[in-house]
């Protein structure tokens, strides 16, 4: 029997599908970073983060349908929904490479949006949402 | 925010049963959700913190005591242009024994007027004979100053010689189910949680991480749905 390998495949497959895109890749000056970015990022930037990971058991298999946020962080409103755009482009409905899982299916299920104002008073938009990506794993 | 459930009821047979289901998910997910949810907590290290040891010990001394010296410190904090809370500032933060140098009373190599005005302060401090006297003071002995701090709305944990102050828990306390109610053929109840910043604790902004806690206990007890809709079906003969 297979021990479960969990969200950590799913995250790096999720990050390199992202990385794929040339475009989005050069239009998000500031990287692309797990959880929050680090002080001194170049704006606009990409935040990805776990959001949910439930592990379903079956007979001999293990469904993981687990949810990804994934905000795109910019100092112009228009800019960050055009990335934000790219980053649905590249994960609706697409076959994510994860290891030792197979991917059942990718899908944005919910939109975020937000404005703030940060340290020097400038406004920051926050658009993105949440990916939820099923896999399945043969135990 | 919210997350809400929704389930068809197609008979009345079963409908009290489907009542009960989802007010059992519901609370379900709502005990998850408060135990996910975080709780502000910070190391009693700055003066300016509740828990502090050495603001505890202020809050210690007897009403009297207390009164007088906070006449006293209103007076010396007037000699220097200090405000008595920013005298008390400078007793709770240590200052007493960090600004001791009198060169400091220029404002240091760099010249800082808030340098200079903690210097002055602590002299002020130490002329009156308040700096000897708060030295004297004994120490508290830790549950005291945690019942002492549980008075003043936090909760402080010792650990060793570490202390743990908890200072939130409006999330969690506002965390509550909306009640099944019955539109038509559709029941609806949702999980709420009514803190303001509850938004910006389940997703991430731009300088803080997520930490969410309302979506993934919505998502735990999603089947528990899935297994009551296809029971209703069996019943029905579906």
């Amino acid at each position: 029997m297979t021990a479960p390998t969990g969200t950590a495949p799913i995250a790096r497959a999720l990050v390199q599908l992202l990385r794929s895109n040339p475009t989005l890749k050069s239009g998000l000056t500031g990287g692309i970073h797990e959880g929050v970015a680090p002080l001194g990022s170049v704006f606009p930037w990409l935040v990805y983060n776990l959001q949910y990971g439930p592990m379903e058991y079956g007979w001999g298999d293990l469904t993981i349908p687990s949810g990804y946020t994934v905000v795109v962080f910019g100092r112009d409103q228009v800019e960050a929904r055009n990335l934000d755009g790219l980053v649905v482009e590249t994960l609706h409905d697409v076959e994510l490479s994860v290891e030792g899982q197979t991917t059942l299916f990718s899908r944005r299920i919910l939109d975020l949006s937000s404005a703030d104002v940060d340290d020097e008073g400038q406004k920051v938009y926050g658009i993105g949402g949440v990916h939820e990506l099923w896999t399945s794993q043969t135990l | 925010m919210a997350y809400t459930l929704n389930r068809s009821a197609a008979t009345n047979l079963v409908a009290r049963r489907v009542d009960l289901g989802i007010d059992i998910t519901l609370n379900r997910i709502k005990g998850l959700a408060k135990s996910l949810a975080p709780v502000r907590k910070t190391k009693p290290t700055g003066g300016r913190n509740r828990a502090d040891p050495a603001e505890v010990r202020f809050y210690r001394r007897t009403t009297r005591e207390r009164v007088e010296t906070t006449q006293a410190l209103g007076e010396i904090g007037q000699q220097v242009g200090a405000t008595a809370q920013q005298t008390a500032d400078a007793i709770n933060m240590g200052d007493t024994r960090k600004y001791t140098d009198t060169r400091l009373a220029t404002g240091g190599k760099k010249g800082n007027p808030d340098t200079a005005r903690r210097a002055r302060l602590v002299k002020a401090l130490a002329d009156a004979g308040l700096v000897a006297k708060l030295a004297r003071r004994g120490p508290v002995r830790a549950d005291t100053k945690a019942d002492v701090a549980r008075l003043h709305g936090v909760r402080v944990e010792f650990e060793g010689n570490v202390a743990t102050a908890f200072v939130g828990g409006t999330l969690r306390k506002s965390i509550r189910v909306v009640n099944a109610r019955r539109t038509g053929n559709v029941i609806r109840g949702s999980v709420r949680a009514d803190a303001p910043y509850a938004k910006y604790v389940e997703f991430p902004t731009h300088r803080t991480k997520a930490q969410p806690f309302l979506l993934p206990a919505f998502k735990a007890y999603a089947g528990d749905s899935t297994k009551l809709a296809k029971e209703i079906r069996r019943q029905q003969g579906g």
